[in-house]
């Protein structure tokens, strides 16, 4: 169920959606497409990585998940993003996708929420890294 | 591996445009919906708008074809979408996509590319406007 408006304020923290990272998830066609820094370890060492890395993507995905149990369909037909990946993913990473609505502004359209997004690992590093809104009806 | 032409950060055309269409099968949301292990029925039987819609990243991922139109993208970097949902995507549309390349710059020895994106399902429903940028490459430029 999508948060109700009136239980919404600034500083909320939304409900995070863990993950786990595994090369058979990040190298799928759908997510690696035909890219091999995604599933090739001898490509990735080429690139100057220690390992595959997932696609930026899979966070966003992770992150919009999020938001789509915190506003429901809102979110698929007024929803925006803006992310920066600003470290790399592997296999192996626990990924934890968290929210925090930094303003709400009601017009006449619904209300308008922003909220600080971001995913981070288990060793406590942001890997991606932004901002999104959502107006609710 | 894809065997289009490399792409060489220097012969990049700004204002380069480019287009791609593909059909949002069952298949595809049930793959796309394993991958990222979110099961929501709204993707994958009904949702409040009718039938399945795609996962919206789903939109956003597939935009990554545009470059391969043209260009070899092994080795590319994802690292930034600006992203705007204005429409679910209907399971079983043929949604098209456009592309056009508005910037370019180098940054802390990197090569970063900016492309402008809409999809379109085959019915003319605007479904997102997206801006991805990209690194060329991981590794940076010999100084």
């Amino acid at each position: 169920m999508p948060i109700a408006v009136e239980e919404l304020a600034i500083g909320r923290e939304l409900a995070p959606i863990v993950k786990q990272m595994s090369l058979e998830k990040m190298s799928r066609p759908l997510m690696a497409g035909s890219n091999p820094i995604h599933f090739d370890p001898e490509f990735a060492a080429k690139a100057g990585l220690p390992a595959p890395i997932a696609t930026g993507v899979m966070s966003s995905a992770y992150l919009s998940e999020m938001l789509t149990k915190a506003f429901g369909i809102d979110w698929l037909r007024s929803g925006s993003m803006d992310v920066k990946f600003i470290r790399p993913i592997y296999a192996g990473d626990t990924v934890t996708a968290r929210g925090r609505v930094t303003s709400l502004t009601e017009s006449s359209t619904g209300w308008y929420i922003a909220v600080e997004i971001w995913c981070e690992t288990q060793r406590g590093e942001p890997v991606t890294v932004g901002t999104a809104s959502v107006v609710v009806h | 591996m894809d065997e289009k032409q490399p792409l060489v950060f220097e012969e990049m055309p700004i204002g380069e445009e480019y287009a791609d269409e593909y059909v949002l099968t069952p298949e595809m949301a049930r793959e796309y919906a394993e991958g990222i292990e979110d099961a929501n029925p709204w993707y994958l039987e009904q949702s409040p708008f009718g039938g399945p819609v795609a996962n919206p990243i789903l939109l956003v991922a597939q935009h990554a074809r545009l470059f391969k139109t043209k260009y070899s993208t092994a080795g590319n970097v994802h690292t930034r979408h600006e992203t705007q949902f204005l429409n679910p995507a209907r399971i079983g549309k043929t949604i098209k996509i456009y592309g056009k390349l508005v910037d370019k710059y180098i940054k802390r020895g990197r090569e970063y590319l900016v492309m402008e994106c809409r999809s379109v399902d085959e019915d003319g429903v605007e479904l997102c406007r997206d801006r991805r940028t990209i690194i060329t490459r991981y590794a940076k430029r010999p100084e």
